[in-house]
């Protein structure tokens, strides 16, 4: 099912919280919103569920304009951030719920105990989660709930599944085996699915396309490796990578770049003016570029994290783990110059 | 329009012509019916006396019919304003029933004595403070609703001090101390929630009456009980606001260098404030409409709290002012009143903190 | 005897069911003691006191005696019509005014929890009748039930009915009883719903909404079973404190020239049934015993609750 939402707007009394959003979401994409709290996630993802009212704009559904259909005319499935599971019911009727509401699209009537056990059975086999058919809500670890909210938004096969921050509740081990998880029942069910989330790491690592948002803006739509290595402002370039990328105050002219103090960086560029200088932590390679002294260095195993200043402004690099480095070491950089990004100093913009 | 909408529309209709009709259909009265007349039938007379319930209940029926009717078509919005249009209107009828003998009070005690019983509207036509001026006298002697009033404090103000006191410091050793027997004991404690009152009575007063305190002019056998706990209702609800406070506080308290009591007052107490609020001030409502107690442990009438006082003003002239009746139960209900509606979150509070499981 | 320092014995420390950390301390008990000891002398004393007096043949109040010891008290009260009055009058209180209570009360509540302004200024109303002594509230309810001139006949008027004597036909003042009950009664009840009621996840609702349920499914499957145990507590202690109708029964029916429930005790309920006997006609003896059926009620309806609420009761 294809989604369409064309100006999308959502007002609380004064506050905006979505700012004319225009978005497509292909059938049978996963697509992760992705922002800082308060940027208006949440709130999109409610109107396309029909739990919020839209102020102005449209949302489509395929050839269907559903901005004003309430949710249970909507067919989708929607997992809550606390799963909201019926905790007095079973796993197993917990599942069954929306069937027990709804009419079976193949005959036409109700479903019937049977066919409703089938369902329940092939959506737990499809979650992993048939061993707990039994079991209450509350005897369940947080893992499992997740599995059930998956299950009970997926039994009615809905053309739309929609997830907010499903992995947030959940500890750092299990969230990555969850997100694969998600991923892995996206596939094979093939449903259109967008999930809100606030760790960039998550939406980078499943999704088919981030939707990146700022205080009810969208500012960029774009696979994860092009969001990552093309951010079209500042905003981006700072929400995604991890150590975050630094920024330098540089004046640029005459083919070559310099910070204030007057250093020349190691880096060509053929534009003209003052910008801010973007560089990812692992643009600086070992080379003739600038020396400089480290003031903090923090090993992780795989590389090293180290800190300098360069005139007066706070850097951060990785460097490869052979050689242990130490705080107050001096060593000489150069700079990889397709993971260095110009902004414009106040727009924040991107320039090159 | 669905089956079950046509049906209604159908009642409806039946349900205000026999309204109407009924009116028009004579009923006989007694000498007709001697003479021989013919009775109309039973069920047309029937229907005759209750037409006017008819007629309300057709056009209750035709209302819902309707309201469906504009319902489906509404939009979202308008759909929304209906249906909680109706709920407040609800609400406020049901805000009516409940406030309206209140209202009654008020206004009867304005209106003359006559005009309680003949007229039915909330405004008296000539309002008067008679009920009121009669309700200053006094019955000789020192018998009248000051020093009526002034008794009730006399034991409702040490009631809630010693109950909030007590309770506190039983509830503090329930909920945090182990120690042998501590669960028998708790069980007991609450089973004591289900005794009732009556049958402890008995052998009480008894005992009461030996030790010399019914009758007394410190309400001892009113007042004695609360000193010690005997409102488990309390002990419980506090026990359970306890438990939300974090055993952490108490450990960090004796590190800090306090005693078992010192813990108490310095660090629980302060905690426990909203609760301990709650239950005074539920034991100030409780204890100053309290009839039974003062029913059976005082007998002097200059000793009477309120309730007597209602009670003896009632009965006392069957001439019957009731406009002073009315006067005088006003003003004996009219500071609990007063303290519930300026502390009215900490008794919502109070409720449902102990009663909630979990 | 050492000089120099008090030993202090050292509280120990305890590890408790759940882990945490717990001061195993004698020194409760010294804490507890004082109301222990008042328990046992007001409680506990007085419940053997009553049994032993049911269990008198003969009693003389002034000076406090009894005599005797065999059932005879009781077979006095099994026989006594009155008695049997007022456990058919309380039943009905149970039977009739109480469903009746709950029910009302719950649906306001569901009503109330509905609206979003003015929850509070509709609780604080509704909760007015409990703030109200019974006795004053009681006054009131005699006009309105007055025969001729009460605004409740004019009421029923309204619609043909003819007026009822409320309060003297011996037939009809257990109904007026109920009414009044009810409306007592409805403060409490509407209060402690309204706080399970909002106990319940709200998100819950909306995952309601999404799996397509009509608001009478989420009402029957979803909102009255998570309010279960609520809705039981609530009926627990109904019906204990309806058991114990008495204040209501003092404010309508009696005066202080004749002590009795209404004419020839028609109004009368079990609590003022062992009060009658005690304090008015000072057969403390029969009140006793009367007492002690009561109790074993009270007893055998509790453990029927906890029975039942095993089974109908989602706890979750």
């Amino acid at each position: 099912m294809k989604i369409v939402l064309k100006d999308l707007t959502k007002r609380f009394d004064d506050a905006v919280a979505v700012d004319r959003v225009s978005l497509t979401f292909e059938d049978g994409e996963l697509t992760g919103l992705l922002g800082p709290s308060g940027c208006g996630k949440s709130t999109t993802l409610y109107m396309l569920a029909g739990l919020e009212n839209v102020t102005e704009g449209e949302i489509w559904f395929g050839e269907q304009n559903v901005t004003t259909a309430m949710p249970e005319e909507r067919n989708i499935g929607l997992v809550f951030q606390n799963y909201a599971l019926y905790p007095h019911m079973t796993v197993a009727d917990n599942i069954a719920f929306p069937l027990t509401n709804i009419k079976n699209p193949e005959t036409g009537k109700r479903y019937t105990r049977e066919e409703i056990r089938e369902e329940v059975q092939r959506t737990a086999k499809l979650v992993q989660i048939e061993e707990y058919l039994r079991r209450k809500p509350g005897q369940l670890s947080g893992g499992q709930q997740q599995r059930v909210a998956i299950a009970r938004a997926l039994v009615k096969k809905p053309k739309v599944l929609l997830l907010d921050e499903p992995l947030s509740n959940l500890d750092a081990r299990l969230r990555i085996e969850m997100r694969q998880e998600i991923r892995r029942i996206q596939q094979e069910t093939k449903v259109t699915t967008i999930f809100v989330t606030h760790d960039q790491e998550e939406a980078m690592s499943i999704t088919d396309r981030i939707v990146l948002m700022k205080k009810g803006v969208v500012q960029q739509i774009a696979p994860a490796h092009e969001m990552y290595m093309n951010p079209c402002n500042e905003f981006v370039a700072s929400f995604l990578g991890n150590p975050m990328i630094s920024y330098l105050n540089v004046r640029a002219g005459e083919g070559r770049v310099a910070l204030e103090d007057g250093t020349v960086l190691p880096l060509a560029a053929d534009l003209v003016g003052s910008f801010r200088l973007g560089i990812r932590p692992e643009a600086w390679v070992p080379g003739d570029g600038v020396r400089v002294t480290l003031t903090r260095v923090e090993q992780r195993g795989q590389d090293q994290i180290i800190e300098f200043a360069l005139a007066g402004q706070k850097v951060k690099a990785i460097a490869d783990a052979a050689t242990v480095l130490r705080a107050g070491d001096s060593i000489s950089l150069s700079l990889r110059d397709n993971r260095c990004y110009f902004f414009d100093a106040e727009t924040g913009a991107r320039v090159r | 329009m669905s089956i079950a909408m046509i049906v209604f529309l159908v009642l409806s209709i039946v349900l205000l012509s026999m309204g109407i009709y009924g009116g028009t259909v004579q009923i006989p009265d007694a000498a007709a019916v001697e003479a021989g007349a013919k009775m109309p039938g039973a069920f047309a007379q029937s229907v005759a006396q209750l037409r006017n319930f008819y007629l309300m209940l057709g056009a209750l029926v035709l209302f819902i019919v309707v309201y469906r009717f504009l319902f489906k078509r509404a939009n979202l919005k308008v759909q929304h304003l209906m249906s909680t249009t109706i709920r407040y209107v609800i609400l406020i009828g049901v805000g009516v029933f409940m406030v309206y003998p209140l209202l009654w009070m008020v206004s009867a005690t304005f209106k003359d004595n006559n005009e309680i019983f003949s007229t039915l509207s909330l405004i008296p036509s000539r309002p008067t403070l008679d009920g009121y001026r009669a309700a200053m006298n006094d019955y000789g002697g020192d018998i009248n609703i000051w020093r009526a009033m002034l008794n009730t404090y006399k034991y409702v103000l040490p009631r809630v001090l010693f109950t909030v006191i007590s309770s506190t410091i039983t509830a503090y050793g329930f909920g945090r101390f182990r120690f042998r027997g501590r669960n028998a004991l708790f069980a007991l404690l609450m089973a004591t929630l289900f005794l009732p009152q009556v049958v402890l009575n008995i052998p009480q007063f008894l005992m009461y009456r030996k030790f010399g305190w019914v009758d007394s002019p410190y309400y001892l056998a009113l007042i004695v009980p609360s000193l010690f706990a005997q409102e488990t209702y309390f002990v419980y609800m506090l026990i359970q606001f306890m438990r939300n406070i974090p055993r952490e506080l108490d450990e960090a308290a004796k590190i800090d260098g306090c005693n078992i009591m010192q813990t108490l007052v310095l660090v629980l107490v302060p905690m426990l404030w909203p609760a301990m609020v709650s239950a005074g001030l539920f034991q100030f409502m409780w204890s100053s409409n309290d009839f039974m107690g003062p029913l059976l442990y005082v007998n002097s009438p200059a000793r009477y709290p309120a309730t007597l006082f209602v009670r003896m003003s009632m009965d006392a002239d069957t001439g019957f002012s009731w406009n002073r009746v009315m006067a005088v139960s006003l003003i004996s209900i009219l500071p609990s009143l007063v303290v519930f509606f300026l502390a009215q979150s900490q008794f919502m509070d109070g409720v449902t903190a102990g009663a909630v499981k979990g | 005897m050492r000089t120099g320092e008090k030993k202090k014995r050292k509280p120990r420390l305890i590890t408790g069911k759940n882990g945490e950390l717990l001061v195993a301390s004698p020194k409760a008990w010294l804490y507890l003691l004082p109301p222990l000891i008042v328990f046992v002398l007001f409680v506990f004393y007085p419940m053997l006191a009553v049994l032993r007096t049911a269990f008198y043949e003969k009693y003389v109040y002034i000076i406090s005696k009894g005599t005797g010891f065999g059932l005879a008290s009781f077979k006095y009260v099994l026989n006594d019509k009155t008695f049997w009055l007022a456990c058919k009058n309380t039943g009905i209180l149970i039977l009739v005014a109480l469903p009746t209570t709950v029910i009302l009360s719950l649906a306001i509540a569901l009503m109330l929890n509905s609206i979003k302004r003015l929850q509070g200024f509709f609780q604080t109303l509704f909760f007015t009748p409990y703030v109200t002594s019974t006795v004053a509230i009681g006054t009131v309810f005699y006009t309105l039930f007055h025969s001729q001139h009460g605004y409740i006949n004019y009421f029923l008027g309204l619609f043909g009915v003819d007026p009822v004597a409320w309060l003297t036909d011996s037939s009809k003042v257990i109904w007026a009883l109920c009414i009044f009950c009810i409306w007592n009664g409805l403060a409490f009840k509407i209060v402690l719903f309204l706080a399970g009621l909002q106990k319940i996840d709200k998100k819950v609702y909306q995952a309601a909404k999404i799996d397509c349920a009509k608001p009478g499914k989420t009402l029957f499957r979803i909102t009255l079973p998570l309010l279960s145990p609520t809705f039981w507590m609530v009926i627990i202690v109904s019906v204990i404190y309806v058991a114990r109708t008495y204040n209501e029964v003092f404010a309508l029916f009696t005066s202080v020239n004749s002590q009795t429930a209404g004419s020839g005790n028609c109004a009368i309920t079990i609590a003022y049934y062992i009060y009658y006997y005690f304090f008015v006609r000072g057969e403390v003896n029969y009140a006793a015993a009367a007492a002690v059926l009561f109790l074993l009620v009270i007893m055998s309806l509790t453990i029927l609750q906890r029975v039942i609420s095993r089974k109908f009761v989602h706890y979750y």
